[in-house]
């Protein structure tokens, strides 16, 4: 392999993009109403009642996992940080920081974690990228990635043999 | 507050680990780990008590210890001086003096016979790569040629390559008043040619040629092989097992320039012109490749000691990723995870090798004096299944991982988190299996096997040595301190935290091309557990890379060698058979002693 096909090999695919003005008005699981740009909250929490809970595969794989505290920060171009801490079994979304150790943080940009949530981005994708990262146990991850993988209709990769659904 | 206004709080809500892994036992009993230690053990792997202990006979438990003790007895009766002897110290086997199973294979050892001065496949192993020097002999033929007048052609090659395999063994060709070696002492020393060309390869007598074409390596990386080692004509000397172990590796280069140069001397017909010391010269110092270098002064040994091989040689030394394809990694793991594992485990066959000669040889033997401890960290890399179970979960989360993505760039910020779940992997499977624990009784097992793989895994999916070795640093000096509290022994973790920052570095005390590094390199130096999997992350670059060798070529075709006495693709399997004492190793003097 040449030095210019390495150099092509190892470049990323990913691209960071934001999106135009009103983006949220063409998604059918956003709340109406919403006048303004979703926060992080409010985008997880529409996510949560208008494309989770309503899927069943995603349900049935919400009711095998064990108690989980998912704390995401994402940074807005404009308003700068925004967090979310996600319960999932029993479920529960609360903007801001939980009130104990989360099992995992995920950090990523904002229109990132939009696209994520359309299903049009995978979630390593930016980790992969470099811009993002994500602390904690793992293997929390991968439920929160079937979780929204099933919810997009996406195809839902099979678990390492070591982490199948509903390990701590 | 009323219940209507109460929200969920996260702490409410906890479960207790212990009884969730029970849950999950089904999954467990499929994993290669569950059934090696359950086999070990004759227990159930993942209980906390073992209803034997103090029951399990002592010593008696292995049939080694009481040919031992039968053994330390005759002696004291025969010398009258004791020797080894079961009433002194600690009463042995009062736990299970568990049996070790060879990784990948069904032999089952006692775990006296992994030891260095008791394994002839472990002695054979080091003598094998201390008794090789490589000549280049472009330069000794352009003399030849320009100097002397001399025609070189196949012909003359062959005659002079009949005449070096008697004189390497100790004949004398020039002067009859040399005494010469008993044939039979020596009969393990040849040289062979080793080039890219094959017009060359199919002039030359093929009794005295590595050809690549034809030694395992996949066509791929065959072809690669060729075109890097190109018309260049090398001559790999093995020197007899017994100069080595008489001497030391520093004789092997010695041996190879005096018994060469000799041959020439006679092959060409030359008379004492000054020319010979071109030759010679060119055979000791200027076209010579050690295997390695000499170490520094405090830790001085010569040439072709372990201490002083590179990195990147010992990558190239073991044979045990001939036959993959050369294809990078991360697109092989991305589309089937089998030939994905397939890559891991021979990683994993080719850390026997590198654990045996930094850990157990260089660290344990040449400098510690070892007398058991390191046998035990060594016997990590290739004895109950671990790599291959822990790898096999490796490879699961990477496909999981990168599945859906292109590319893995060798960055930092992007492999960290794959470390932190593999890591995370690991250090559970530890926690969940005592039983492991107990067979990776000391720290220093558990961060460098755990280490090794860590940055093996991360230079296999980004092609980056460096990313590896920082994987690895990263893994030991802050996940397992953090998540365990320590490490090895004391202070083990020193140059993990060196070395995230030395792993960049190009000053010349702080490491350089990790390639070029070797134990010999200052801030690796200063305890083990570590230069395994440095190497193991040269290594796994290279397969990251879909490349056919680490470092040099030639060394890399000069180990695939057939007529070796240890096979470096197959190490467990050598070791397996000198545990149970049917490895013939050479360098015997049976010829030269008393029959007994």
């Amino acid at each position: 392999m040449s030095e210019e096909e390495e150099k092509k090999e190892f470049e990323c695919e990913y691209e960071y993009k934001e999106l135009p003005d009103g983006w949220w008005r063409e998604l059918d699981w956003i709340l109406p109403g919403r006048e303004e740009e979703p926060t992080i909250y409010e985008l997880f929490h529409d996510m949560m009642i208008g494309s989770i809970v309503g899927n069943p595969v995603s349900l049935e794989i919400a009711s095998k996992i064990v108690p989980r505290i998912i704390l995401i920060e994402v940074e807005h171009p404009k308003r700068g940080v925004e967090y979310v801490r996600v319960m999932i079994n029993p479920t529960d979304i609360k903007p801001g920081i939980p009130d104990t150790e989360p099992d995992l943080i995920i950090h990523m940009q904002y229109y990132d974690f939009v696209r994520i949530l359309m299903g049009e981005l995978d979630m390593m994708a930016p980790i992969w990228a470099g811009n993002g990262w994500i602390l904690g146990n793992l293997t929390c991850g991968l439920d929160l990635r079937d979780l929204l993988d099933a919810s997009t209709g996406n195809e839902i990769n099979p678990r390492p043999k070591m982490w199948p659904l509903g390990s701590p | 507050m009323s219940n209507r206004d109460r929200r969920a709080k996260e702490s409410e809500y906890t479960y207790e680990l212990g009884k969730l892994v029970q849950k999950f036992l089904p999954t467990e009993k499929e994993r290669l780990i569950y059934k090696t230690m359950q086999k070990t053990f004759g227990l159930h792997p993942m209980s906390n008590v073992d209803p034997l202990m103090y029951k399990r006979g002592g010593f008696h438990q292995k049939r080694r210890k009481e040919e031992f003790f039968e053994w330390g007895r005759k002696i004291a009766r025969e010398r009258g001086i004791p020797s080894y002897n079961r009433a002194v110290g600690i009463p042995l086997g009062q736990r299970a003096l568990e049996p070790y199973i060879i990784s990948g294979t069904d032999v089952i050892v006692d775990y006296d016979d992994l030891h260095h001065v008791n394994n002839a496949a472990m002695q054979q192993m080091l003598d094998d790569i201390k008794r090789t020097v490589i000549i280049n002999l472009d330069t000794t033929h352009r003399v030849l040629q320009v100097r002397a007048g001399k025609e070189i052609t196949p012909e003359t090659i062959n005659l002079y390559l009949e005449t070096v395999q008697h004189t390497i063994a100790g004949g004398a060709v020039a002067q009859e008043h040399m005494a010469e070696i008993h044939p039979g002492l020596t009969a393990d020393a040849y040289c062979k040619i080793i080039t890219g060309n094959d017009e060359i390869v199919d002039m030359i007598d093929r009794r005295f040629v590595i050809n690549i074409d034809k030694v395992g390596f996949h066509p791929s990386r065959a072809a690669i092989l060729k075109r890097d080692i190109g018309d260049t004509i090398y001559m790999v000397v093995r020197a007899p097992t017994i100069s080595v172990r008489m001497g030391d590796g520093g004789v092997t280069y010695r041996w190879a320039a005096m018994q060469s140069s000799m041959a020439f001397i006679s092959a060409y017909r030359l008379t004492g012109e000054s020319i010979i010391s071109d030759i010679a010269y060119a055979a000791k110092s200027a076209q010579v490749i050690q295997i390695g270098e000499r170490t520094w002064y405090s830790r001085a040994r010569s040439q072709n000691e372990p201490g002083g091989i590179p990195y990147g040689y010992f990558a190239d030394i073991q044979q045990c990723d001939n036959m993959l394809p050369a294809e990078p990694y991360f697109k092989i793991i991305g589309e089937d995870l089998e030939e994905g594992r397939r890559y891991m485990r021979n990683v994993a066959k080719a850390g026997t090798i590198l654990a045996l000669m930094t850990e157990l040889i260089w660290y344990g033997f040449y400098m510690s004096g070892g007398l058991g401890f390191s046998t035990g960290v060594a016997a990590g890399a290739y004895c109950g299944n671990v790599v291959e179970d822990l790898l096999d979960n490796f490879s699961e989360i990477q496909h999981v991982s990168i599945s859906r993505v292109k590319t893995v760039p060798p960055r930092w910020t992007r492999i960290k988190f794959i470390t932190d779940m593999m890591i995370q992997a690991a250090m559970e499977t530890y926690e969940k299996y005592p039983s492991l624990m107990e067979y990776h009784w000391g720290g220093a097992h558990r961060i460098s096997l755990v280490g090794s793989l860590a940055g093996s895994a991360a230079a296999m999916l980004t092609g980056s040595p460096m990313i590896g070795q920082m994987s690895m640093n990263y893994a030991i000096g802050m996940l397992m301190k953090e998540g365990w509290v320590r490490t090895g022994w004391a202070g083990q973790e020193v140059q993990d935290h060196l070395g995230l920052a030395y792993s960049c570095a190009f000053r010349m005390e702080e490491g350089g091309l990790i390639e070029f590094r070797g134990p010999n390199t200052p801030y690796a130096s200063y305890t083990a557990g570590h230069s395994s999997g440095a190497i193991g992350a040269c290594l796994a670059a290279q397969l990251g890379r879909g490349r056919a060798y680490v470092c040099n070529p030639v060394i890399k075709v000069a180990f695939a060698d057939p007529d070796l006495k240890f096979d470096f693709r197959e190490p467990r399997l050598a070791i397996a058979k000198a545990a149970l004492r049917q490895f013939m190793p050479a360098g015997e003097r049976d010829l030269i002693i008393p029959s007994h």
